[in-house]
């Protein structure tokens, strides 16, 4: 992993197109600003982790299924 | 076109019964095309087959089923990547994970999955500052009583689910079917 080393108001940039700007420091709480296109999807990595570990929990009673839905009807256009 | 799984058997299907999610669902950016198929015995999940790996899929479910509060913000990017017009185009459901109980049977309310339901184009969003969570029980109470009795009609269970939390949904109960 890069460390750098960065005062408040100072930058990194990642590439051409993102910027992170270090806004304020408080204790030890650091406030970042993030400019980047819309397309980059921006998230705070615990909520990142906790959704995909709740997907991968959801997806891991496929192979041993206990909950007895029984049979799925074919596919129809409706939602 | 068909697939099957040790689950459920073959499925066969269409290439218009697909809904695809191009960035995959989170953690998970090789899923990206889906069935949504309903039970045969009547319930309130469906189930979302993978397409890319038969023998991934998930319960999804209507959030309303989990907080009758359930509300989402989506960004500009997401309407426009969709093509949602306005909420009528869209489709919300939320992944649930089953834990041995109907009755315990969770939602997660932090990461809906969004479809634009004319185009059947999804996305998993990801809704942070939120007070839901990844696991959030079921709320309504009668529905809670029914998987209490699907469970094998422990009383306990069933009256558990049902005297206190009736006072707080009111006459307004959640939808319990499909979400429009």
């Amino acid at each position: 992993m890069l460390v750098l080393s960065r005062k408040r108001d100072q930058s990194i940039m990642i590439g051409e197109e993102i910027r992170i700007t270090i806004v304020d420091v408080r204790g030890d709480t650091v406030q970042l600003g993030i400019d980047a296109p819309r397309k980059i999807a921006i998230y705070r990595e615990e909520i990142y982790a906790a959704i995909q570990m709740a997907n991968e929990e959801a997806a891991k009673d496929v192979a041993d299924p206990q909950d007895n839905l029984g049979r799925l009807k074919p596919p129809s256009s409706d939602l | 076109m068909e697939l099957s799984n040790t689950r459920f058997g073959t499925i066969e299907y269409e290439e218009k019964d697909l809904i695809h999610i191009p960035e995959g669902l989170v953690g998970m950016p090789d899923m990206v095309s889906f069935l949504i198929l309903d039970f045969e015995e009547e319930t309130p999940f469906k189930w979302m087959q993978c397409t890319q790996d038969a023998n991934r899929g998930f319960l999804i479910a209507d959030p309303l089923l989990f907080n009758p509060e359930f509300s989402l913000a989506l960004g500009e990017d997401d309407l426009r990547d969709l093509e949602v017009n306005s909420p009528d185009d869209l489709a919300v459901f939320v992944i649930c994970t089953f834990r041995g109980k109907w009755s315990e049977t969770t939602g997660n309310l932090m990461g809906p999955i969004i479809v634009q339901v004319e185009k059947r184009l999804g996305r998993q969003v990801i809704v942070e500052e939120s007070s839901f969570s990844t696991h959030e029980c079921l709320h309504d109470p009668v529905l809670k009583a029914e998987a209490a009795k699907a469970d094998g009609g422990s009383k306990d269970a069933i009256q558990s689910g049902t005297p206190t939390s009736v006072k707080a949904v009111g006459a307004d109960m959640p939808a319990r079917e499909s979400i429009g």
